[in-house]
């Protein structure tokens, strides 16, 4: 029996230090950690390749990269950024705050968690071990429709490679969200109910009743593909009987709820860090709480928007139900710019991602709005248009968050506060070049350009416009650069942090030390209102926290 | 009825609304049969939970002091253990196994199970 109470003494340690210790951990904020570093290490890769992509497409009818490199490329760009790296960069600040922010010492199913952690590990390894393969790796698109992840089409073990590698990355999310559903559930600390809880843990409940629904169908439909790849099945042949649309129900049944996956944690990020940075409590707790779950119940019901264009599925039906999705997420806009309302802001760079997450995923919401519309979405599926909306609203949203999240809690994770003016470089050449990016695509959607395509004739106004958006990613690489630089300058200066070096963070996880001791906290502090910490440090303030 | 389980049963209500909405508005069978899952998966928490009600401290509501708390488990830490990576590994070899080389399945499948049983065996 290795599980104590919390209250005793901690586990014994067989291996303190060195890579065994990483390979054996159970402890959730090394869990963190790990996934925090795996899934910057493929967002690196995944840049690699989105630079890659616009270096081809910069000017027209070149051949920088051939059409099935270019295939594989933005196949494996989709897949990291969206299986690799915003959702389990997700899992992995949720495994270091959760039990924090709970009261806990660890998670429920400490285990569990780490060979969740080590099966998203491999599984994005064996997505990548395909580029070695015979035939190069998956080339299909990341979301693989059938025929043409086939095996008449994608014949190369690559795309074998691709669907196991994801197959496990999927069941990896299931046991996560296993954990992030039991803990707070379960094993919050004394005062903490479970109406104090922080909205990033709210969020993660959210999230965790979507994985696991939306994640069995994906991992049923990539078991069918291989079926029918290598036992001769024929879920998705239509010369037999089977229906390629089947695919992509369950694919898209698993797909959209994933979208809310990625931002439903970042929303969570972005309340903690508003409230923050404009010294005030959260405005509209309970709605932004509700709001959440709106959105997860309801993205459940709107997968097929993206087979508008198949004639094969009911309309109006899913129209209405994406429209809907507006009405919560307008409730958290509300409420965000309510907090902000009023309140003492100040913009360090944690705040400067937030408010650009605001500005870049209203362009998102509001491109989504659009092609909820069947006429409309009729004419934007498969242009730049709808890469533009896609990338608005996961690229200027999650990532953007994704950022926030790393300057904000940078310091309680590593017990280093990151230089605020390589910060504020690194936001400013990102959200500048982020635009010159994508703005450019939304106009080459409107004038027709398909996405998807290796190269393009000289039709007026594309070159520019391409030129544009190759040249905003540049900029967006030097961000990031930026960034890993910011993070080598700010280790050198290392000195003693308080527990909460911002002033005024209110979230439990800002009540113990930073980094935080073994079993998170030396003393639980009193919870008597949704903010702890700010209680905490300013007991003369206490009695304007929320209960 | 705690927090959770209102959560857990508005998931499930809500299931049921969209199932049964989609299914009259479409009568697509793919689609409600994914629905009615999401509702029935709910349904199998919210019995759960209902059937341990007032017998475990799932409130949602506690104003009790802390100190009425000592001595109470309020979470379970675990000691380090390398058989969830070594786990992972088997899986991995398993499903890349079953998939394009039915020996290394084999190998893999009899080492997933002896894995699998040291990690139970530590657990309990």
């Amino acid at each position: 029996m290795s599980a104590v109470a919390a209250a005793g003494a901690p586990p014994r340690r067989l291996v303190k230090h060195g890579i065994l210790a990483w390979l054996s951990t159970t402890n959730h904020k090394q869990i963190g950690i790990l996934y925090i570093c795996t899934t910057l290490f493929f967002f690196a890769i995944a840049g690699f390749l989105a630079d890659v992509i616009r270096l081809q497409l910069a000017a027209p009818q070149q051949n920088i990269v051939g059409a099935h490199a270019y295939n594989e490329a933005f196949t494996l760009h989709g897949t990291t950024m969206i299986f690799l790296f915003i959702a389990p960069f997700g899992f992995g600040i949720a495994n270091y705050l959760i039990p924090l922010q709970c009261g806990a010492a660890d998670m429920a199913f400490p285990r569990l968690n780490a060979f969740g952690y080590w099966l998203f590990l491999f599984g994005g390894l064996t997505v990548f071990s395909g580029v070695f393969a015979a035939g190069g790796g998956a080339s299909a698109g990341w979301y693989a429709y059938t025929p043409l992840s086939d095996i008449r089409v994608s014949s190369g073990v690559g795309q074998d490679l691709w669907f196991i590698g994801l197959t496990l990355t999927s069941i990896s999310g299931i046991l996560t969200a296993i954990n992030f559903l039991v803990t707070p559930i379960v094993f919050r600390a004394p005062g903490m109910t479970m109406w104090r809880l922080p909205v990033f843990t709210w969020e993660m409940i959210a999230t965790s009743l979507l994985i696991l629904m939306a994640f069995p169908p994906l991992t049923a439909a990539f078991a069918m593909a291989l079926m029918d790849r290598h036992a001769n099945a024929h879920f998705f042949d239509p010369t037999r009987g089977g229906d390629p649309v089947l695919y992509q129900h369950t694919f898209w049944f698993f797909g959209h709820p994933e979208v809310y996956v990625m931002i439903l944690p970042m929303f969570g990020v972005i309340t903690e860090v508003i409230a923050v940075f404009s010294r005030k409590p959260v405005f509209g707790y309970t709605g932004l709480v509700l709001s959440g779950f709106a959105i997860a119940g309801l993205s459940m019901g709107v997968w097929a928007h993206h087979m508008f264009t198949t004639g094969a599925v009911n309309d109006p039906f899913f129209s209405a139900m994406s429209f809907l999705i507006a009405v919560p997420t307008g409730i958290k806009f509300f409420n965000w710019i309510g907090t902000m309302w009023r309140g003492a802001l100040s913009f360090e760079t944690p705040m400067l991602f937030a408010i650009g997450f605001l500005l870049n995923f209203l362009i998102g919401g509001i491109t989504g709005v659009m092609v909820a519309s069947p006429p409309i979405d009729f004419q934007a599926n498969g242009s730049y248009f709808l890469v533009a909306h896609f990338h608005y609203t996961l690229g200027g949203g999650s990532m953007f968050a994704i950022f926030a999240a790393l300057y904000f809690w940078f310091p309680k994770i590593w017990g280093v506060k990151l230089d605020e003016r390589w910060g504020r470089f690194h936001f400013w050449t990102m959200f500048v070049g982020f635009n010159m990016t994508f703005v450019p695509m939304l106009f080459l959607g409107m004038m027709g350009m398909p996405r998807r395509v290796y190269t393009y004739p000289a039709i007026p106004g594309w070159a520019d416009l391409n030129l544009v958006a190759s040249i905003g990613t540049v900029l967006i690489t030097i961000s990031v650069a930026a960034f890993v630089w910011n993070v080598i300058v700010s280790s050198r200066k290392r000195e003693a942090l308080p527990d909460d070096p911002w002033g005024s963070a209110y979230t439990l996880e800002w009540a113990t030390s930073s980094p935080p001791p073994e079993l998170n906290f030396d003393a639980l502090p009193p919870i008597r209102s949704k903010r702890p910490a700010f209680d905490l440090h300013h007991p003369e303030l206490a009695h304007t926290s929320p209960p | 009825m705690t927090i959770a389980t209102r959560v857990f049963l508005s998931s499930m209500t809500f299931g049921i609304v969209v199932a049964a909405a989609y299914w009259f508005d479409t009568y697509e069978l793919v689609g409600t049969f994914l629905l009615g899952l999401f509702a029935l998966g709910f349904a199998f928490v919210v019995a759960f939970l209902l059937s341990v009600r007032g017998k475990t401290r799932l409130e949602g509501d506690e104003q009790r002091p802390p100190s009425d708390y000592a001595g109470e488990q309020i979470a379970v830490v675990s000691a380090e253990s390398p058989w969830p990576v070594m786990l992972a590994v088997c899986a991995t070899c398993l499903v890349v196994g079953v998939v394009l080389h039915p020996m290394l399945a084999v190998f893999a499948l009899a080492a997933f199970l002896f894995v699998l049983w040291q990690l139970v065996r530590e657990s309990v």
